[in-house]
């Protein structure tokens, strides 16, 4: 088992089980087939044919169209078509920094597969070989990606907070790591991925941030989401990352862009180059 | 202008003006149809056809291949096509770090556009906001880049040699440092591209190595191709690159790269997705 494993894991969306989801003339989203079905019986919303879905012309604004989509989203909860109404509105449209043409709830993200948000810290203490890294294990009980190994903090970019902001609400909130420690983290680029996981479409931009800790901190576990945090030396992070996939999935590949851009991986390793692409698609 | 006029600046190829190169059904390079069409003259080594350039797969080893091309490679130069023979070796590979399937001298490599990797260290003092960033001004009699302002040590990798023997050699050849020093560096990631360059074909891919040097380090340069070394605040690194093209063209992707990595480009800043995405091709 190698870190390319979990490179490789990611694997690309199946263009021939979605189709896309457009508002105007932008591809916002990619929704399953059987999904697509769901929303047919809505036309008033979506139009549904086998080739695409698209948001109804003339909805109206951003407003207008978050709300219309809104309403069918709770009436596919309802339904159980959609698991969970989170009460989080994230954000549809072209890129991330262009601005949305819609809102639509957090639980319904990955049946219309649209692209996700998230920041990331890598929490870690000391610089060079002598690196530790802060390591979570997700509450057994958790919605996602129960009893996987996680960051020390982490979480979905909502509509309306900006990165680090978001970024020091998590470590405050999943961490206890004080506003004045979290504002120091650095952003460090980004790893991106459109994949299809248990837990569906998974289209996903993820943030990440650096952050050094003083030797002494400890984090706490502010809710019950998180089982522990313990403090790895770098090499047992790598040892569990390539040989198991404990971790949830796209921590891996935030964990792994981490350690190539602090030296932990050696570039004469044919895999260098394939990790590298694989972890910005 | 901003940075992202200079991620701009790497252009795809037309691809409608190229032809690929293949060995043995699988693409190692893109060359223009002038050029292809010249290897209608030596059947020996080259199965010409208009929507590819394969290798004689008769030629079964690298050092067939090696010894078929070098032949072809001395008669264009003879002819005046390729203007200049190096008398260094790139190996041509599948991907970086796999094994070579030949070896090609550097100066027919923008010809076959295969692809060609080099080493970039960034020697920085400091860390954080405080952080300056050593910067070399290229020799006005280079051939290439004449009187642009290069990274702290840069080279190519040639055959047979490991990547961290490369960047030793370098590092003492261009800028009188000792192995011990350079042995600190650390790996960190990499750049590449695929365009039209100066003439030909630009398929490269630049690991970049970082440096934290001691305050009181002074490179000196030995072998006349640096004029002088400048030791810049990442402030006017950024200004200069994002205001000017005093940077030869593809130190900017690295240094680009390094700011990223050391969280001097902010997420929020609308260009800063497109950034990243250009950094790797």
């Amino acid at each position: 088992m190698a870190l390319v494993d979990r490179i490789r894991d990611v694997r690309p969306l199946d263009f021939s089980r979605v189709r896309p989801w457009r508002v105007d003339t932008v591809i916002v989203g990619w929704i399953p087939h059987q999904f697509a079905a769901r929303l047919a019986p809505h036309p008033t919303v979506f139009e549904v044919d086998d080739s695409e879905v698209r948001l109804v012309a003339g909805l109206g604004d951003f407003a207008e169209r978050s709300s219309a989509v809104d309403a069918v989203v709770r009436a596919l909860v309802a339904e159980g078509a959609v698991a969970r109404y989170r009460g989080e509105s994230y954000a549809v449209g072209r890129q991330f920094h262009d601005a949305p043409l819609l809102s639509i709830d957090r639980g319904a993200a990955a049946q219309f597969g649209i692209r996700t948000y998230g920041v990331h810290c890598n929490g870690h203490v000391g610089t060079g070989d002598d690196m530790r890294i802060w390591v979570s294990r997700r509450a057994a009980d958790k919605a996602t990606w129960p009893g996987k190994l996680d960051h020390i903090a982490a979480g979905g970019q909502p509509i309306g907070l900006g990165l680090t902001e978001n970024l020091i609400k998590e470590c405050g909130e999943e961490a206890g790591i004080p506003p004045a420690l979290a504002q120091q983290a650095r952003p460090a680029g980004y790893v991106t991925f459109l994949t299809e996981t248990i837990e569906g479409i998974d289209n996903g931009m993820i943030f990440s941030y650096d952050l050094t800790l003083p030797a002494d901190f400890v984090p706490v576990a502010a809710d019950r989401e998180v089982e522990w945090f313990e403090l790895w030396p770098v090499a047992r992070v790598i040892e569990r990352l390539a040989g198991s996939d404990d971790f949830v999935f796209d921590s891996a590949l935030v964990t792994i862009d981490f350690l190539m851009r602090h030296g932990f991986l050696a570039p004469d390793d044919p895999d260098y180059v394939e990790i590298g692409h694989g972890l910005r698609r | 202008m901003a940075l992202v006029d200079r991620i701009r600046s790497f252009r795809p190829p037309d691809f409608a003006r190229l032809r690929p190169f293949r060995i043995d059904g699988a693409t190692l390079g893109w060359m223009r149809h002038p050029f292809a069409e010249m290897l209608r003259e030596f059947p020996d080594a080259f199965l010409v056809e208009d929507h590819q350039v394969a290798l004689d797969p008769r030629l079964t080893t690298p050092a067939m291949r090696s010894d078929a091309v070098a032949a072809v490679v001395a008669t264009l130069h003879a002819a005046g096509i390729i203007r200049k023979i190096r008398g260094e070796t790139f190996p041509v590979s599948m991907s970086a770090g796999s094994p070579p399937l030949l070896a090609l001298d550097r100066g027919a490599v923008p010809h076959f556009g295969t692809r060609a990797c080099g080493v970039h260290l960034n020697g920085h003092v400091g860390r954080g906001d405080a952080m300056k960033l050593w910067v070399g001004r290229r020799a006005k009699d280079k051939s290439v880049a004449p009187g642009k302002f290069d990274n702290l040590v840069a080279g190519g990798q040639p055959s047979g040699l490991g990547l961290f023997d490369t960047l030793i050699k370098e590092s003492r050849e261009e800028a009188d440092m000792a192995e011990r020093l350079v042995r600190r560096a650390r790996p960190a990631g990499f750049c590449s591209y695929l365009i039209e360059h100066d003439g030909g074909i630009r398929n490269d891919l630049l690991f970049n190595f970082d440096l934290e040097l001691p305050a009181d380090f002074e490179p000196r340069n030995t072998d006349g191709e640096i004029d002088e070394y400048q030791l810049w605040p990442i402030a006017d690194v950024i200004e200069r690159m994002a205001e000017t093209e005093d940077f030869k063209f593809n130190v900017v992707l690295v240094n680009i790269d390094f700011l990223v990595r050391h969280g001097f480009l902010t997420p929020e800043d609308a260009d800063y997705v497109e950034i990243v995405r250009g950094l790797r091709r």
